[in-house]
């Protein structure tokens, strides 16, 4: 229905969008586009030798213009490459202009403005949206991946609206509470970018130094990434509309055991040698092996059950236009993702609005908006709840009993436990997670003088969700008798309703003067800035409904009824300061300040100051090279800044009592009753990051090949903690500053671009890598399978060593003495003291906590009307601490897989797994060691295009402007080692992870 | 012109609402203007009696505290715990790195005299008068009490505080030894005393319940005359008494106003709530199951042990056996509101392992249950048969088995629901101390006090040995388990805390 409905819309508006095309015979007439094959407009198109004859491309990307017939044509556009095409008699001419790969004059965003590329002086990367789109994604976070170096983009899981992407500028930069995610700028202020439609998205910069982000204070430690999104065209009426559909299935899945004989001789032979009695009595392993009634004695892959193909759809519909200084651009946004496993899904709904209109010469002001509607269904518990509950069942049963009564079953296994039925929970206890979300800014712009201007804007971002979690009363049957066992365990039945909001309103206003004298150019800017943030919740709670189709709470009685609420509130005040000068563009230097007060902290403690300072000198610009043939230009940029880092709690410096610890002091009511539960320093203060780097930016042979690389040191010190207090004071740790962390590391950017006759290519290399060090911590922490001390990374693996497994009785004699009474078949552990006995102290060091590089490959290529791209990104050396459903036997009675087939055995005594145990074993689960410290390097084709953009005369007499195809694939190889399951995800913990999908898209854009 | 005034008035405008940096909380109360009041001191009063149902960090209820003591009792030779730290002690050891318990009894029980001493160290703040502010003293005197001999019963020595420790808290603080823990357990109960009243208890703190403590700690500390003294006084007060009904003393209404229990973790409904009855008794969890051994140490209806009597019967071993057997534990046929057959068939239940389940303490009227399932049965800490088993046993140590020893064992086999016949005439010192020691395990059994007697009586070396896991392992129990480690989280961060021998 929707679909009819969008095609309508383009029918009515079709007629307008026709316009008459005649040729005269003298004349030339064509059509200009980009390497997308976007049309583009104001190209200027002239005679080649005789530049006064031209014109320029109107929106629709075409001209006409009087030529010799032996004449040559030139088009011109900032950014791109100059193309000269000989008419050679020829009436029309269709010309695609290639992006060069450094545009000089490229313009990019920065803090509180923008600047020319070539004069940045600090380590700032960008990334248009014609590269972004290239993948076809729901989220735009996932877009930034591998695209700019210096960012770490992790997509934890493939579970729809809840990918848990995270983003990492220069890694992890500090172990505080106060959080590694960098700052979002959407438009001029503090946004979302998952909010946001990615078709909507102009350009993303990713300010990476001190000295391009200081600006942005306290808030920038991790880094600062600005979003801006598209702006209406110049002129005229445009409309765009995009489809496309992803057949969608999770990229690596686990292959269990599923023979229902098979696995119940594993599981009885596995919790034999763990040292507990068989399960499973022969008579009922018979019935499955003798059995003819496959539906009654089964095979059943639970994992097939869980998960599916799906099909993603997103439908993208713009409108843009302009008149007399006036410009806009809608863009409407519907994404349909069903989760390819069972019980997910996720509706997005976006519209956003750009409009910028010049009142005067003076006088400009204009809105953006962006408002998302996002409708979330997911199982109460989540996906890994809910795949570990599929892992967990047995293959000798399935979802519904077999009667036909269509049943849910409780469990065809009453030998062994296992999880709860998992099918039964997706159909009926999907908790519903509806946002609404809006985020808008207003803007002012006043030329005051000639180079004065002066800029307010403000806005606020509104955010309401409604969270029902509705938990019915589901009857459960038993498999082989059909006879009610038990409701299914659902948590505590009945509806919880939570409301959020939070309101974040923020205004700035600044003045900016401009101005050269001679060969010295000075920009200076100056604002303030106010922001306060409110977040209230709300919730509801009743048990009994009448039924399970009544979701109400007033559907339920009052008894047993519960409700909370509570808010929190902080505000940041700010003032902020830049400085640009350069010497004939050549020698450049700038300076920022920023200074900041917190209500995070008290009075005399709150305010901050961040300045910072960079440099740079255009080498390419000097005498001595600037007449060189094959450099284009060379950079050199060097800077060092601070920042601050607030995101610590909202009150951690005040004196509170807890409320809540109530009791019956007589035997009819509840007294209510507080406690102190905190010790609290009041002298906390800001958590400082400082950054040095330098870095170069090289072009050379007329910019096709140009190289970017930085290195840095950004350290961290100040860290707002929780202290190391003793138990004995029976008070938890107040937040202090206590600690240092350190990252160094290097990382660069190439492109090569180049065209031959029709056919055009390009390759792009990304490569980044750093080592994180803990400088100073305090007394060392050890956290089951990682220690945080001073000198090594933070959370350095810190495990047991497996050496091999026990061959025989002998070898467990004559080694070390274990920890636990292991057999033959058993983990040996090394003996990393050599004191003869293996005890806490032999645990060691492994390294694989952060990852030793992160590397991507862009590849891309058109001839005529075709376009292929390819990117491929890759992780080395990050290694996972995982356990559990999926890894280990028989955790929950979850199957093995097919791997434990060639288990050790005393026939199979070069096997690399140990026996076969139960998940709990001794020798086996409870030392944590390298055994389960699993490599999660991986290379992988994330994404792949083929692109076919359809002959604009055949689409005149429609009055299509233009009309794309493509392919996409995403994440269609992957090269690893690691078991089973996607090794992209976000950390360590149990094994079990929902993976990221495999995605085979077909879609089109279409222009009018 | 105009415009730069425009900006300088709009960047004033945002500079001059001085306040708008300054937030405070809006849901907690405020530390700085507290204790202005009889209602502030009420307040935190209550804040000391809730860490009894609901001590953890986020106001739930820990393992082996509050309605989950019974989890110590997994630990003992009684039950064996299907989760957590109890699980691995019993099926690993008892370490310093084991965490759960070996790290919560000694956070929590610190938390909790964390708030003990806030209290003293402020409620003269309030100016009340000098009575008044003396009864609320009394009762967190006690608690602190309390919890001190909390700590002093698994750790032994540790380091005392007394006041409301800040930022600048001493760096080099050692432990204390057990004498003096002890000392300053009873100073605090004897300053209790002088306060409390002389009542029946509801739930408030009275007189019995710090005499009832008193008793405990002295006996624990083998102190035998003085703790037959304190024990006598309250048998001697005429307060209260061994209630009819067994099963009434463990749940709701039967613990109401019970003449039987003198303190007690309390929960109420529909808001403080345990979660005893599900945790325990649904088939989906079953947390803390009854071993044999437990069984076949309740006698026969004669008096006699099952090796023994001629009641006993192998095909029907829990028929014609102590009334109190299946007041406390299902045995296999027992009608049970799970499973498909409407009794418990420990074969066909996933979950159980030892052939047993709990059954003291849970309400069966709640049954089947589910996670919304509300329980708030009162744990009982202290109750009167308690009292008379402490004073037969010290009294018995002092003057070996008089008439009031007998009286006082008689008194709790009596009990109008339970009708053990009373014991034969004529014990030694020996066999009656070995006989009451019996009642304690039968009468007390999955309450919280078997493990700490098995230390007391330093049987828990030999006891517990011999006690097989599902799965057929015994237990480990070395002598450095006599006492519990300090977690080793503190000893690594806190240096001057000397860790208990041999961890």
């Amino acid at each position: 229905m929707k679909k009819i409905k969008t095609l309508l819309t383009l029918l009515l508006i079709l007629p307008l969008m026709l316009w008459g095309q005649s040729s005269p015979p003298s004349i030339v007439t064509g059509t200009v586009k980009d390497s997308r094959g976007n049309p583009m407009p104001g190209v200027t198109v002239t005679v080649a030798g005789n530049e006064k004859t031209g014109t320029q491309t109107d929106n629709a990307g075409q001209f006409r213009i009087n030529v010799a017939a032996s004449g040559t044509l030139k088009f011109s556009f900032i950014g791109y490459k100059e193309e000269r095409i000989p008419v050679a008699g020829q009436k029309e001419l269709n010309v695609s202009l290639a992006e060069t790969a450094t545009a000089l004059n490229d313009v990019i965003v920065v803090g509180y403005g923008t600047q020319k590329k070539v004069n940045l002086t600090g380590a700032v990367v960008t990334v248009n949206s014609a590269e972004l789109n290239k993948r076809v994604v729901t989220n735009p976070a996932t877009m930034l991946q591998g695209k700019l170096p210096g960012l770490t983009v992790v997509e934890n899981s493939g579970e729809p609206g809840n990918q848990g992407v995270s983003l990492r500028v220069r890694g992890q930069g500090t172990y505080s509470g106060a959080g590694n995610d960098p700052l979002v700028i959407v438009n001029g202020i503090p946004g979302n970018l998952t909010a946001l439609n990615p078709n909507d998205i102009e350009s993303v910069t990713v300010l990476k130094d001190a000295a391009s982000a200081s600006i942005y204070g306290t808030r920038a430690a991790n880094g600062v990434i600005l979003v801006t999104t598209k702006q209406g065209a110049k002129n005229g009426l445009h409309l765009e509309y995009s489809y496309n559909m992803g057949i969608t299935s999770p990229t690596r899945m686990l292959k269990l055991i599923t023979n229902s004989v098979e696995y119940m001789e594993l599981y009885n032979k596995a919790l034999v040698h763990s040292g507990q009695a068989a399960a499973y009595p022969a008579s009922f392993i018979d019935q499955y092996r003798n059995a003819t009634d496959k539906t009654r004695y089964p095979d059943v892959n639970w994992l097939d059950v869980l998960f599916r193909t799906t099909y993603v759809q997103n439908h993208y519909l713009n409108v843009s236009g302009g008149r007399a200084g006036t410009n806009y651009t809608v863009g409407m946004g519907l994404t349909d993702e069903p989760g390819t496993m069972l019980g997910f899904a996720n509706k997005k709904y976006t519209l956003q609005f750009n409009l910028t209109s010049e009142v005067n010469k003076r006088v400009t002001f204009g809105v953006n908006m962006n408002f998302n509607y996002n409708d979330r269904k997911y199982p109460r518990q989540g996906a890994q709840d809910q795949f570990l509950a599929a892992l967990s069942q047995a293959p000798m049963y399935g979802p519904v009993v077999p009667d036909g009564t269509g049943h849910y079953t409780y469990r065809g296994d009453p030998y062994v436990y296992h999880n709860k039925n998992p099918v039964a929970i997706a159909e009926n206890v999907q908790a519903s997670d509806r946002a609404y979300y809006l985020q808008s800014n207003l803007f002012l712009n006043v030329k005051v003088l000639e180079g004065l201007s002066w800029e307010t804007r403000g806005g606020f971002n509104f955010n309401f969700n409604k969270v029902k979690d509705f938990r019915p009363v589901i009857p459960q049957y038993d498999w082989f008798t059909g006879q009610f066992a038990t409701n299914l365990d659902v948590g505590t039945k009945g509806l919880i309703v939570t409301d959020n909001n939070n309101i974040y309103p923020i205004i700035y206003t600044q003045l900016t003067y401009n101005r050269k004298f001679g060969d010295h150019t000075f920009k200076v800017l100056g604002g303030a800035q106010e922001e306060y943030f409110k977040q209230e919740s709300l919730n509801g709670y009743r048990r009994d409904f009448p039924n399970n189709d009544l979701s109400e709470l007033n559907a339920a009685g009052a008894d047993g009824q519960t409700t909370g609420g509570t808010a929190y509130e902080w505000s940041l005040r700010s003032y902020y300061g830049r400085l640009n000068y350069d010497y004939r563009d050549k020698y450049l230097f700038e300076a920022n300040v920023r200074y900041d007060g917190s209500s995070r902290f008290k009075k005399d403690t709150r305010w901050g100051l961040f300045p910072s300072f960079s440099a740079g000198w255009r080498i390419g610009q000097e005498p001595f090279l600037k007449g060189s043939s094959w450099l284009t230009d060379l950079k050199l940029r060097a800077s060092w800044g601070r920042l601050g880092n607030q995101n610590i709690g909202n009150y951690p410096y005040q004196s509170i009592l807890t409320v809540g610890y109530n009791y019956p002091m007589d035997n009819t009511v509840l007294s209510p009753g507080v406690l102190r539960t905190a010790l609290v320093d009041q002298n906390i203060r800001w958590e400082t990051t400082q950054v040095f780097d330098v870095g170069v930016d090289f072009a050379v042979l007329e910019n096709k090949l140009s190289i970017t690389a930085d290195w840095y040191n950004k350290r961290t010190f100040n860290i707002l903690r929780a202290a190391q207090v003793p138990g004995w004071l029976g008070l938890s740790a107040p937040t202090v500053n206590r600690g240092t962390m350190q990252n160094v590391g290097w990382e660069f950017g190439v492109n090569y671009n180049n065209r031959i006759g029709e056919f055009s290519y390009g390759v792009g290399v990304n490569f980044q890598t750093y080592k994180n060090e803990l400088v100073k911590f305090g007394a060392r922490e050890i956290t089951g399978t990682a220690i945080r001390e001073e000198g090594v990374p933070w959370e350095t693996f810190y495990v047991y060593q497996v050496t091999g497994i026990f061959q025989s009785d002998d070898e467990i004699k004559n080694s070390p003495q274990q920890q636990y009474t292991p057999k033959p078949g058993d983990l040996k552990y090394r003996d990393v003291n050599n004191d003869g006995k293996i005890n806490a102290s032999d645990r060691t060091y492994v390294d694989g906590a952060f990852p030793n590089f992160n590397y991507s490959f862009n590849l891309n290529a058109a001839w005529r009307n075709f376009d292929l791209s390819a990117f491929f990104y890759g992780v080395q050396g990050q290694k996972f601490y995982v356990t559990g459903w999926g890894l280990e036997p028989f955790r929950q009675s979850t199957p093995p897989t097919t791997e434990w087939r060639d288990a050790w055995t005393p026939e199979n005594k070069g096997a690399t797994l140990p026996h076969i145990y139960v998940q709990g074993y001794g020798p086996i689960s409870s030392s944590p060691s390298d055994f389960f410290l699993k490599d999660a390097s991986f290379f992988r084709l994330k994404n792949v295009q083929l692109g076919y953009n359809v002959k604009a005369a055949l689409l005149k007499r429609a009055g299509i402007t233009a009309l794309r195809v493509y392919f996409a694939g995403d994440n269609l190889l992957t090269f690893t080692g690691y078991p089973g399951l996607d090794p992209e995800r976000s950390g360590g913990g149990n094994f079990v992870n929902y993976p990221q999908n495999k995605v085979y898209s077909f879609g089109g854009r279409v222009t009018f | 012109m105009k415009n730069i005034i425009y900006f300088l008035l709009l960047s004033g405008m945002m500079a001059c609402s001085s306040n708008y940096l300054d937030k405070d909380p809006l849901d907690k109360v405020s530390g700085n203007n507290f204790w202005k009041s009889e209602e502030d001191v009420k307040l935190a009063l209550t804040g000391c009696y809730a860490l009894l149902s609901a001590q953890s960090d986020n106001n739930t209820i820990s393992e082996g505290f509050g309605a989950f003591t019974m989890y110590w009792d997994g630990i003992s030779d009684d039950a064996w715990p299907r989760t957590g730290a109890f699980n691995s002690i019993a099926t690993s050891q008892l370490e310093a790195t084991t965490g759960g318990i070996v790290n919560d009894m000694y956070n929590l029980n610190y938390k909790a005299i964390a708030t003990c001493n806030y209290f003293l160290a402020n409620v003269d703040k309030a100016r009340l008068n000098v009575a008044t502010t003396a009864q609320y003293k009394a009762q967190i005197y006690f608690l602190r009490a309390y919890y001190y001999s909390q700590l002093c019963k698994t750790y032994g020595g540790v380091i005392i505080t007394l006041k409301p420790e800040e930022l600048d808290y001493a760096k080099d603080m050692k432990k204390s030894t057990k004498a003096q823990v002890v000392e300053q357990v009873l100073k605090d109960i004897d300053t209790a005393l002088l306060s409390l009243p002389d009542e029946v208890y509801s739930g408030k703190i009275v007189k019995a319940t710090a005499l009832g403590l008193k008793a405990r700690v002295l006996l624990y500390n083998e102190r035998w005359t003085e703790a037959a003294a304190t024990a006598k006084q309250i048998i001697d007060g005429g307060k209260f008494r061994i209630a009819d009904e067994f099963y009434g003393l463990f749940v709701k209404p039967g613990q109401n106003n019970n003449p039987e229990i003198i303190f007690s973790a309390r929960y109420q409904l529909p808001n403080l709530i345990n979660t005893i009855d599900y945790q325990m008794g649904w088939d989906q969890w079953e947390r803390i199951q009854p071993i044999k051994g437990l069984a076949d140490a309740f006698e026969c209806k004669d008096g006699k042990k099952i090796t023994e009597s001629p009641l006993y019967d192998p095909a029907h071993p829990y028929d014609n056996r102590d009334a109190r057997l299946r007041r406390t534990i299902y045995v296999p046929g027992d009608p049970w509101k799970y499973g498909a057959d409407g009794i418990f068939n420990p074969a066909k239940d996933g979950n159980n392992r030892t052939g047993f389940l709990v059954k003291k303490y849970l309400d069966t009227t709640r049954a089947p249950t589910d996670y919304s399932t509300r329980s708030d049965q009162d744990f009982v800490l202290i109750r009167y048969a308690d009292i008379l088993l402490m004073y037969a046993e010290a009294k018995n140590e002092v003057s070996g088995p008089d008439q009031s020893v007998y009286d006082a064992v008689n008194a709790v086999r009596g009990r109008k629901s339970v009708q053990q016949p009373p014991l034969s005439a004529g014990l030694s010192q020996d066999e009656m101390r070995l006989r009451i020691r019996q009642e304690r395990r039968v009468e007390f059994a999955l309450e919280g006090l078997r493990y700490f007697d098995l230390l007391r009586w330093k049987t828990a070396a030999t006891v517990l040995p011999a006690v097989v896991n599902p799965g057929g392992v015994n237990r480990k129990f070395l002598p450095k388990n006599y006492v519990f480690p300090f977690p080793q989280t503190e000893v690594d961060s806190y240096l001057s805390l000397e860790q208990n021998e041999d961890y």
